[in-house]
């Protein structure tokens, strides 16, 4: 970065521009939509719960441990993005950068457990989506939210390839600050999945 | 010309003041996200608790895990994604009108009888 251009960026270089306003207020528009998106998934959740079909249920086929820490890797993750948008108002491209990287790496040790997961159910407990209502309650709702994780990845790693010669400046700012916005609603789909199908499963 | 020049630009003074506003303000908002991560990981522990836990009866860790989890979305909204700062109030709009959409969905589907 050039020594000069350290003090050229306005305090908040995500909405200086009128692209950025507008991307920053559509982007905060469609995490409304997708919140409704989810509330459907989990609403079919809640009322299928326990239509098991004779199978195994909830609380016989969670493990508590492996949620914990998919759900610490998440956490963590909401973090370090927290990190990078702090380096991107202070316009520090390559920590920021360093920052989404990390994000991103996390990301992916969470895709990996929930794959793990799926396979083991599917395998060890011959629980599929087809096995009953609640098998494709269960993964219509975390398949949705493992595949959003899996677009945010692939969207940060694209971000990051494309803009990394270019440096900050008005025309980059918005697209990462939005790729954090994103990282952070991912994360609290998590904490209600973790809350209202794992935690409340294992109840009962 | 000159005059107007001199209205945009800072003295090196004003600029180096601003700075150390800038810093001061970024010290701060770095520990307040420092202290609601440690908070989320603390909710995150007690929920997981609650549930392995059998001492709790099982209608009151519901409640008590839902509880947890609201917090837990209010320290994502205004701590990690900034809603508290300033120019936030069509974004805040617009997610809490989903999140009143969202909210009917979800009263609307637990009811059905399957």
């Amino acid at each position: 970065m050039k020594p000069e251009a350290m003090n050229k960026l306005p305090a908040n270089p995500e909405r200086a521009t009128l692209d950025g306003k507008n991307k920053f207020l559509g982007f905060w528009f469609f995490l409304g939509g997708e919140t409704v998106l989810f509330a459907s998934l989990f609403g079919v959740y809640l009322g299928l719960r326990n239509a098991t079909n004779g199978g195994v249920t909830a609380n016989e086929l969670f493990e508590l441990p492996l949620v914990f820490i998919a759900t610490m890797l998440l956490l963590t993750s909401s973090l370090t993005s927290v990190f990078a948008t702090m380096a991107l108002k202070t316009n520090q491209f390559k920590r920021m950068i360093g920052w989404f990287v990390v994000t991103g790496l996390l990301g992916l040790a969470f895709l990996g457990l929930e794959i793990y997961e799926f396979t083991h159910y599917v395998h060890e407990y011959e629980h599929t989506i087809r096995s009953s209502a609640w098998g494709s309650a269960f993964y219509t709702l975390v398949g949705t939210h493992g595949a959003h994780v899996f677009v945010g990845i692939s969207w940060i790693t694209l971000l990051i390839i494309r803009n990394l010669k270019r440096g900050m400046d008005l025309y980059t700012a918005p697209k990462f600050y939005l790729f954090a916005l994103y990282w952070h609603f991912i994360d609290v789909v998590w904490i209600f999945i973790f809350t209202v199908v794992y935690l409340m499963g294992k109840v009962g | 010309m000159a005059h107007h020049e001199g209205t945009e630009t800072l003295s090196e003074h004003d600029q180096s003041h601003l700075d150390i506003h800038h810093k001061i303000a970024h010290e701060k908002e770095f520990k307040q996200q420092i202290v609601s991560f440690a908070m989320m990981i603390f909710l995150t522990m007690i929920a997981f608790v609650a549930v392995a836990s059998d001492a709790i009866s099982d209608a009151f860790t519901v409640v008590f895990i839902m509880i947890l989890a609201g917090i837990q979305l209010v320290f994502q909204l205004y701590m990690f994604m900034h809603l508290s700062h300033k120019g936030h109030q069509y974004p805040a709009w617009g997610i809490f009108f989903g999140v009143f959409v969202a909210a009917t969905a979800v009263i609307a589907l637990m009811g059905m009888i399957w």
